[in-house]
């Protein structure tokens, strides 16, 4: 049944997360924070995976035509499970059979008559975490149209002359705990306009992407160009959840962007709507959960923009060596991270005067020195980076150097994420072991124990990476071993970083 | 006999009374073409004058705006020039040629009947925080050519002038040329380094932010109504403010228009004339005015 000549059917399971030890559900009546009033400001930390197993069925046949389907399970009340994945199933089947949406244009491009000659349509989860889930279902389907005389073309040539292909994109957004689906509202605080902090963004968008130009591409409208005023969304406006930012897509509701026959989306990122996002709070109690695991919670820290952006990049050329510097990071880093970045773009002099005594003109050309610093943030913490690479005469080296800081411009140590008496060395051993396993040129070579006396550490949204001192790779090239455990694997009950 | 002529105008009021309320002599001629989606001509156009087909569309097939946007494809001004030279559109709504537009018509032996539809204006916009309420045509040239570099200059506060401009070979840079600059050379614009899709950083031209030192421009049509602008102030031009009035009688002094453009050789009764015909009556103004053009004067 998993497989024939024509079909081939794959199941798969992931468990999303695993979570929810020693909850009790005694005197929990209420749902999370149902009734009450929410309010901003509300500072996010940090998201808990919903500890859903998502299957997805996928099948494909020799015409091109292609289905992945979604189904969510582990939930307590099996009438949530059953109502949301009816749903999920109804949306589904309009998005691969039912009519081609209104978009402009449509029936003159994709006439009465066009032969329909591949059709693909997935659902998948865009974000699960705290209760809530977004799926997002895409369909494509591609047509050959009729010729001036109403005939499908024959030839291979006419036919790709004649192709016209449809994107289609529908979400469905769901409180977990009840199984309803949850408005564009919702998503924000009570005391929030939404409609206005929406429309203030995609305004201040439009105003420095002159998409109403009609040959410029407007990126962040993924192409979409504007031939009207944007006079603002309504309550109504399409939209899915994705991790740290929201969705809002762009389709034949919003005429104002022409979008071609597919849509077009812009991504927002809720730390540029400000502390008024309320689907932690609105929809999560710790002590209660609509899911059957009892495993251990998964924490991850929510993905942020840059915000404001500092850039800075130079090159210049000292005898033999062709130097370049690149610097960026966002502006709301703490100070002390800002003084880091000073530090660490500083070029080594020294070592750029020992490049030109130690060149000898092989006829290789000149030596590169690139040297990149940047910062970003998890959660509260910021990370500080230096890479630097140096070719020169066939041999090539790189360095890591990274410095994680906390909210207060605190440095922070590797032993200061984890909860005293927790081994963090195991699974950082594994996880570099892994990697050294796969670069069997290194095997025999390195001696992890003098490794692990060195290692420097990033913080990322899940997981965190770890980098050692450059190794001899080869004879003509040394570069660090990396390799990143996430926090589930470290298990979020033993790291200190997850404070509200 | 007195009475008898009291009692014939009494019976004509009556008459003409009863024949008004019939409706059958003032009931006005229904001059609005039809068209089904197949009998429509071809009509293609530039993206700005989209709304303008859809509106026009859904008048005269009698269906919704909704259902009209269907059957409307616009390929771009320069693709519908070559689709209406090629023959492959009747009729297309977009801004004047360019020269190579010209020419193109030129080798190909096609005359074109150029016919404006709407007013257009060009508009210059600062932030609402700035006390400067309008320029002359030619302080804003002396603003863009570099001579005039503080607000000060042009009545305003003591804060130097970031005149943003837009990329090069866009449709408002070139409007900023043809309509403002003229002969005049502009300084170069304000470049900022932007992140790139491959994530590298790039020179590109900076684009409009709104602060009380910035001066930038845009067509008007996109400006009114606009999400926002109320942040966002239109500036007098040589006294005359810009609005939908100054730009339909031409008082405000940058202005343009969007065109119809049909192949000379179109026939007298065609369904393209036919729709343009209608375009220019009062019941097409009004539609385009409606549908946020600027009517003609």
């Amino acid at each position: 049944m998993l497989s024939s000549t024509k079909d081939k059917i794959r199941v798969w399971a992931t468990i999303v997360t695993i979570s929810l030890a020693g909850i009790s559900l005694a005197g929990c009546d209420e749902l999370p924070d149902e009734q009450q009033s929410i309010v901003s400001p509300i500072q996010i930390h940090y998201l808990v995976q919903n500890p859903l197993v998502a299957t997805t069925i996928e099948k494909s046949d020799v015409k091109d035509f292609y289905e992945s389907k979604l189904s969510l399970l582990g939930f307590r009340d099996t009438n949530i499970e059953k109502s949301i994945n009816d749903s999920i199933q109804k949306v589904y089947s309009e998005v691969k059979d039912g009519s081609l949406p209104p978009y402009r244009g449509i029936k003159k491009k994709i006439p009465d008559g066009s032969e329909l000659t591949s059709n693909s349509a997935s659902a998948g989860l865009s974000y699960s975490y705290n209760n809530v889930a977004s799926i997002v279902f895409y369909g494509y389907r591609n047509y050959i149209t009729p010729d001036q005389n109403g005939v499908i073309p024959k030839t291979e040539e006419e036919r790709a002359k004649n192709s016209q292909y449809v994107g289609l994109t529908r979400s469905l957004n769901y409180d977990l705990n009840t199984g309803r689906e949850i408005t564009l509202k919702e998503v924000f605080t009570d005391d929030a306009d939404y409609i206005k902090i929406l429309n203030d963004y995609i305004g201040n968008l439009i105003m420095s992407n002159p998409i109403e130009d009609e040959d410029s591409y407007g990126m962040a409208f993924s192409g979409a160009k504007l031939i009207a005023p944007f006079k603002g969304i309504s309550e109504n406006q399409a939209f899915y959840l994705i991790q740290g930012g929201i969705v809002l897509i762009l389709d034949e509701n919003n005429p104002e962007f022409a979008t071609e026959l597919y849509p077009a989306t812009i991504n927002i990122y809720f730390q540029d709507l400000g502390d008024c996002i309320a689907i932690t709070k609105r929809f999560y109690d710790e002590a209660r959960s609509p899911f059957v695991s009892t495993e251990p919670l998964v924490k991850e820290f929510m993905q942020s923009s840059m915000g404001k952006e500092i850039a800075k990049e130079s090159s210049s050329k000292v005898g033999h060596i062709m130097v370049f510097s690149s610097v960026r990071y966002p502006e709301q880093i703490p100070e002390a991270a800002k003084d880091k970045i000073g530090l660490l773009s500083e070029i080594d002099q020294n070592r750029i005067n020992k490049l030109n005594a130690d060149f000898v003109d092989q006829g290789q050309g000149d030596s590169n020195f690139e040297q990149y610093v940047w910062a970003n943030k998890a959660g509260a913490y910021t990370n500080v980076q230096r890479n630097t690479s140096i070719y020169s005469e066939g041999k090539w080296e790189s360095t890591t150097d990274t410095v994680c800081f906390d909210q207060d411009g605190r440095e922070l140590s590797l032993g200061d994420l984890f909860t005293s008496g927790y081994d963090y060395q195991k699974p950082i051993r594994k996880a570099l072991q892994d990697s050294i396993d796969q670069m069997p040129h290194l095997n025999n070579k390195i001696d992890l124990d003098v490794l692990m006396k060195h290692l420097q550490f990033f913080m990322g949204n899940a997981e965190i990476n770890f980098y050692t001192d450059p190794v001899a790779a080869d004879a003509n090239s040394r570069y660090p071993i990396s390799g990143g455990v996430t926090f589930k694997d470290f298990g979020c009950e033993n790291m200190t970083i997850f404070k509200d | 006999m007195k009475k008898m002529a009291c009692l014939s105008l009494l019976v004509l009021i009556i008459a003409v009374q009863l024949t008004a309320c019939s409706g059958q002599v003032v009931a006005p001629v229904d001059t609005t073409p039809k068209f089904t989606p197949e009998t429509y001509p071809k009509v293609d156009g530039s993206t700005v004058t989209i709304p303008l087909s859809e509106a026009l569309g859904s008048k005269t097939m009698g269906i919704s705006i909704k259902e009209a946007r269907q059957y409307i494809v616009h390929n771009k001004t320069h693709q519908a020039y070559l689709n209406l030279i090629n023959g492959d559109a009747d009729l297309i709504f977009v801004t004047s040629p360019s020269k190579e537009e010209l020419q193109i018509a030129k080798d190909n032996n096609v005359e074109m009947e150029i016919i404006p539809i709407v007013s257009e204006g060009f508009v210059f916009l600062t932030s609402s925080d700035n006390p400067v309420k309008g320029l002359t045509l030619a302080q804003i040239q002396d603003i863009y050519s570099g001579k005039t570099t503080n607000w000060k200059q042009a009545g305003g506060n003591d804060v130097g002038i970031m005149a943003y401009q837009r990329p090069e070979n866009s449709g408002s840079q070139t409007g900023f040329l043809d309509l403002v600059m003229k002969k005049v050379k502009p300084i170069d614009p304000p470049i900022e380094q932007v992140v790139a899709e491959m994530g590298q950083l790039i020179d590109a031209v900076a684009t409009y932010k709104n602060e009380p030192d910035a001066i930038g421009y845009s067509y008007y049509y996109f400006v009114t109504d606009m999400w926002g602008n109320d942040q966002v102030k239109l500036l007098e031009v040589d006294g005359v403010y810009p609005d939908k009035t100054t730009i339909s009688s031409g008082t405000y002094p940058i202005r343009t228009a969007y065109y119809a453009v049909i192949r000379s050789d179109e026939p007298k009764d065609s369904s393209a004339r036919q729709l343009v015909s209608w375009l220019l009556s009062e019941k097409g103004q009004k539609l385009a005015e409606e549908a946020g053009y600027v009517k003609l004067n």
